[in-house]
């Protein structure tokens, strides 16, 4: 027999049970950028100049060689690194390197990253190497650029169309 | 057991006695976890499947469809969508008081590994449910989920690193907004069934449902919260702006905030170190095995109790091998014993007024403690008793200590389960000395080898083999189950017991 008190008591015990779900299912909120921030994205694909250059093999190289295997020129798959420093208004923001995927390192490298950087108008500079036989900066990106709060800023990169790309 | 599992189920079994005096021990919450987690999971089910019906799996459609269900239909569709959040969300609840309880009470280690092992597995898939029913939504929260749960993905070093280049402005594409519904309404559900299957195979007479008034309670519970505060989306995604402020669902999406201030490894590592841990808890340390139940198959007559009974189902039937005129005989699978001894109070050969010359054998028995010796233990701890009347008290050992009640008018028998003894073995303590009997056991609803509890109800209540014997004085026999904190009330019980029996005399 179940008494006012026993039904009051399961009342509290289902409330007690609701109210995580009352406030953890929203609350409390996450606050993923702070006002008047922005986010600089970096996102694209690129592949790296070869680590090596082709060489004409030598006799002694190709005879080593199986039979089958015998090619004249010696290329070597492996890409270079693509190491990008992000400068905004002339203070080095980061500096990152991204290597080549592969088990022989020979893919494009994706190219990815994001940083929040404080809204409104900021010199942007990029600078990125991606050729490790001829060391120092071989793609650059200099812009001023007016940036909305929560705005997402996204640089991309295509050597057909120049090198970098604003979204 | 550790002085950790013994505090924590000290205290897990002080709130279940609050709660036993509000719900009663039918209703406890506490002892129907598991089945309410799954009760919940059939709500989530079914309310999914009334939204999958106005759902658009499309990137374009997504978001107005949800609106639409959510303030044009709020009345059914805005209700479904709330009650399919918090009862996820609930689930959430259950499932970590569910696991800690069987850690407490020590009802993960041994031959009960494999419910455990199995149940961290599906925790995962319980979070990459809710993970990708938020994405379905495609709002400003599902558009942060699905860059931050691509980061994660891509950090994973074999893989290329791409992911994140479909979430994207511009490059986002149905394409894997049609893979996410895929996993969400199809894949992951029906990977978690198969989980939960394999999670409770071990186990028989599992509860997939609570008791009535329990489910009844959840429900209307869960409806009216989702009235006093309808589950609501963000403003639709938008990959060219971020949302400052995101109202993340912290049971499902707490892994979030730790990807953007700690990175991905540290969130890899977190999430795989404590599903290691979990996974090898069982072992850490061992628990010492008891030797299983064994078959005596000439004293068995293969009616096959003891597999029904077996909590295990370390029991089942198989054809006769002795040549004897039965169709079965039982086999018992050694990793699945718990030793718990019901199979022995189970079968029918377990009948103390069976002894042939000196030993009492049975068809099933356990080698550390034989329904020999209990008959034996039973004789010896009567004829010790010398006061005015002459108590019985049996029960288990994972309740109420039974030995500190043992006295002069008390014998004291405590056996690894109290669905152990025969119901035989009442009438024949009646008949050998004692007044009266006082049957004890865990707590009503929380038997620790499950349902040895339910086991001797049904026995005494003449609903399942072996019968108490029509003959049996059932006034002189009582019960009432007390864990190890009911030690003062099942004492209580006791001195009744012997006042009511001092008086009839």
């Amino acid at each position: 027999m179940r008494t006012i008190t026993s039904w009051m008591g399961q009342a509290i015990a289902y409330t007690a049970f609701c109210l995580p779900l009352y406030f953890l299912s929203d609350q409390p909120s996450y606050r993923y950028l702070q006002p008047h921030e922005s986010e600089i994205k970096l996102a694209f694909k690129h592949a790296g100049v070869p680590v090596e250059e082709c060489h004409k093999r030598t006799a002694d190289e190709l005879q080593k060689l199986p039979a089958n295997m015998r090619a004249a020129m010696s290329c070597s798959r492996e890409r270079s690194p693509i190491t990008i420093d992000i400068l905004l208004d002339g203070k080095n923001i980061t500096t990152h390197t991204f290597r080549p995927p592969g088990v022989h390192k020979d893919g494009s490298t994706f190219v990815y990253g994001k940083f929040s950087v404080p809204s409104g108008s900021h010199r942007m500079d990029l600078q990125m190497e991606d050729n490790v036989r001829n060391p120092g900066v071989d793609h650059t990106f200099s812009r001023q650029v007016q940036l909305r709060p929560g705005q997402v800023f996204l640089i991309g990169f295509n050597r057909e169309q120049g090198g970098f790309i604003v979204h | 057991m550790s002085v950790l599992h013994r505090f924590g189920h000290r205290v897990i079994q002080s709130v279940e006695q609050l709660f036993n005096r509000i719900f009663g021990n039918g209703w406890n919450p506490w002892y129907h976890l598991g089945s309410l987690s799954f009760f919940l999971f059939w709500i989530v089910l079914f309310s999914g499947l009334y939204l999958l019906i106005f759902f658009e799996t499309s990137l374009s459609g997504a978001y107005p469809s949800v609106e639409r269900m959510t303030h044009e239909q709020w009345w059914l569709g805005g209700i479904m969508r709330s009650l399919h959040r918090y009862a996820s969300d609930g689930a959430v609840i259950t499932v970590v008081l569910h696991a800690s309880r069987e850690f407490f009470r020590d009802r993960y280690r041994g031959v009960r590994w494999f419910s455990w092992f199995t149940g961290v597995p599906t925790l995962w898939l319980v979070v990459l449910l809710g993970i990708s029913g938020y994405w379905l939504v495609w709002d400003a929260m599902a558009q942060y989920i699905a860059v931050t749960t691509a980061e994660l993905i891509d950090w994973i070093p074999i893989l290329p690193g791409s992911m994140v280049f479909n979430f994207l402005e511009g490059n986002v594409s149905d394409r894997f907004f049609t893979l996410m519904s895929f996993l969400h309404l199809l894949a992951l559900p029906v990977a978690m069934v198969f989980l939960l299957w394999t999670h409770v195979s071990r186990i028989s007479q599992v509860d997939f449902m609570p008791p009535r008034g329990l489910a009844v309670g959840t429900s209307l519970a869960l409806l009216l919260l989702s009235l006093i505060k309808p589950a609501l989306s963000h403003g639709p995604a938008n990959l060219s702006q971020i949302p400052e402020v995101l109202h993340l669902d912290w049971f499902y999406l707490n892994i979030y905030p730790v990807v953007d201030r700690f990175g991905a490894g540290t969130a890899w590592s977190l999430g795989i170190g404590i599903t290691l841990v979990l996974m090898v808890l069982p072992w850490l340390p061992p628990q010492r095995p008891k030797p299983p139940a064994f078959v005596t198959l000439e004293q068995c007559n293969g009616c096959g109790q003891c597999a029904k009974d077996c909590p295990f189902g370390a029991v089942s039937m198989r054809p006769r091998t002795d040549g004897r005129d039965v169709s079965h005989e039982p086999t018992i699978k050694n990793s699945l014993c718990t030793s718990c001894g019901i199979c022995v109070g189970s079968c029918v050969s377990s009948n103390p007024y069976r002894l042939s010359k000196t030993t009492l054998r049975s068809g099933m028995d356990m080698p550390h403690a034989s329904i020999d010796q209990l008959r034996t233990d039973l004789l010896t701890r009567l004829q010790q008793l010398t006061g005015p009347v002459r108590v019985l008290l049996i029960g288990c050992q994972h309740g109420a200590d039974l030995e500190s009640l043992q006295d002069q008018q008390t014998a004291v028998l405590s056996l690894p389960c109290s669905g152990m003894f025969p119901p035989s073995l009442l009438d024949f303590a009646l008949k050998r000395g004692a007044d009266g009997i006082l049957i004890t056991g865990c707590r009503d609803g929380d038997c620790y080898y499950r349902i040895g509890n339910w086991l001797v109800d049904e026995r005494l209540q003449g609903r399942r083999e072996p019968h108490l014997l029509k003959r049996t004085d059932r006034q002189h026999i009582r019960v009432y189950r007390a864990a190890a904190a009911d030690q003062d009330q099942l004492r209580q019980q006791l001195l009744a017991l012997q006042g009511e029996l001092r008086c009839a005399r």
